[in-house]
């Protein structure tokens, strides 16, 4: 490999960094490349000593990375701590709920009621709620089905004992059902949504109050 | 060596490589090389650290026919160094303690 080749293929593996700090770098591998010659060094020894590309520019990237957030942290220490100090943890502060303090009699009922007065009806509500919209959502689409298949069957109607009005009246009825039940399925969604998120609230209500203990 | 340590050294190693005259990244890696080995992949982030903080200062002047660029200490480089100094003592009285009767 040539310092050519080498610079090029560097130089995709550093393409995320902005163009101005992509051109500093290559320059800086340039210089020392061109000393190195002028030092007696061959290509070889010194593509070498550079590493992978891959290698090399992983190594920068990295260290880069750290370095943009050991001068944050240092900007935020150093000129207006205090206004910089509230701000920068709430930007980064990822809600994990932790179960600390103790477990008092309290916060077993509480927990107990939140679960038997909220989290099992809602349940209920929900899956009975699911199984009605399937229920209807299949039984509309069988006899539509079925429908459909009579309508097929319509010139021999007459040797069956049906009439195509009739048929017509069933397909009908069918197709009303499953738009039924696909006007359902938005209701249920969003009756779901709400207590979901509901649900979420008032479990992190709990977790703050206990923290707050 | 833990690498929080080993990039701190680095940094007063390079310091310390352009304490008496500014240099610039072949000069500095070969100045080093008898104590400690550094590509020039670990060096750039260092010399780009430096800079950010304050410890050095850089400009470009030509040499045969290129632009080369040189690292100069500024007094906040230099108070880096006495800082890690100061630093290395204390690790001295500690380290004494540890190895004290010469057992482990």
């Amino acid at each position: 490999m040539t310092y050519v080749q080498w610079e090029s293929e560097f130089e995709k593996c550093i393409g995320s960094l902005p163009k101005n700090e992509k051109d500093e770098i290559i320059g800086y591998y340039r210089e020392i490349y061109a000393d190195k010659r002028e030092a007696g060094l061959s290509d070889e020894e010194i593509i070498k000593n550079f590493g992978e590309p891959m290698l090399a520019a992983a190594k920068i990237l990295m260290e880069n990375s750290t370095e943009e957030k050991d001068s944050k942290g240092a900007e935020a220490a150093e000129p207006s701590a205090e206004a910089n100090k509230s701000e920068a943890p709430a930007k980064f502060k990822i809600p994990t709920p932790r179960f600390r303090g103790k477990i008092t009699v309290a916060s077993v009922v509480g927990w107990f009621f939140l679960i038997v007065l909220f989290a099992i009806p809602l349940a209920a509500v929900l899956i009975s709620a699911f199984a009605a919209l399937a229920a209807l959502t299949a039984s509309g689409l069988a006899i539509a089905v079925s429908g459909a298949a009579l309508t097929v069957a319509s010139p021999f109607a007459f040797f069956l004992g049906y009439t195509v009005p009739g048929v017509f009246a069933t397909l009908g009825c069918a197709l009303a059902m499953v738009g039924i039940g696909i006007i359902l399925f938005e209701i249920f969604y969003v009756i779901t949504k709400y207590f979901a998120f509901a649900f979420i609230r008032l479990f992190r209500y709990f977790l703050k109050r206990r923290k707050q203990k | 060596m833990d690498a929080q340590m080993k990039k701190g050294l680095l940094e007063v190693c390079v310091l310390s490589a352009i304490r008496d005259e500014e240099s610039y990244g072949y000069k500095i890696i070969s100045v080093l090389d008898p104590y400690i080995k550094i590509s020039e992949s670990t060096l750039y982030p260092i010399l780009r650290r430096l800079e950010g903080c304050g410890a050095v200062t850089t400009y470009s002047e030509e040499f045969n026919g290129r632009l080369r660029k040189y690292f100069r200490i500024t007094p906040k480089g230099r108070a880096k160094i006495a800082e890690f100094i100061a630093d290395m003592n204390e690790f001295q009285k500690i380290s004494d303690f540890i190895t004290r009767d010469g057992e482990i």
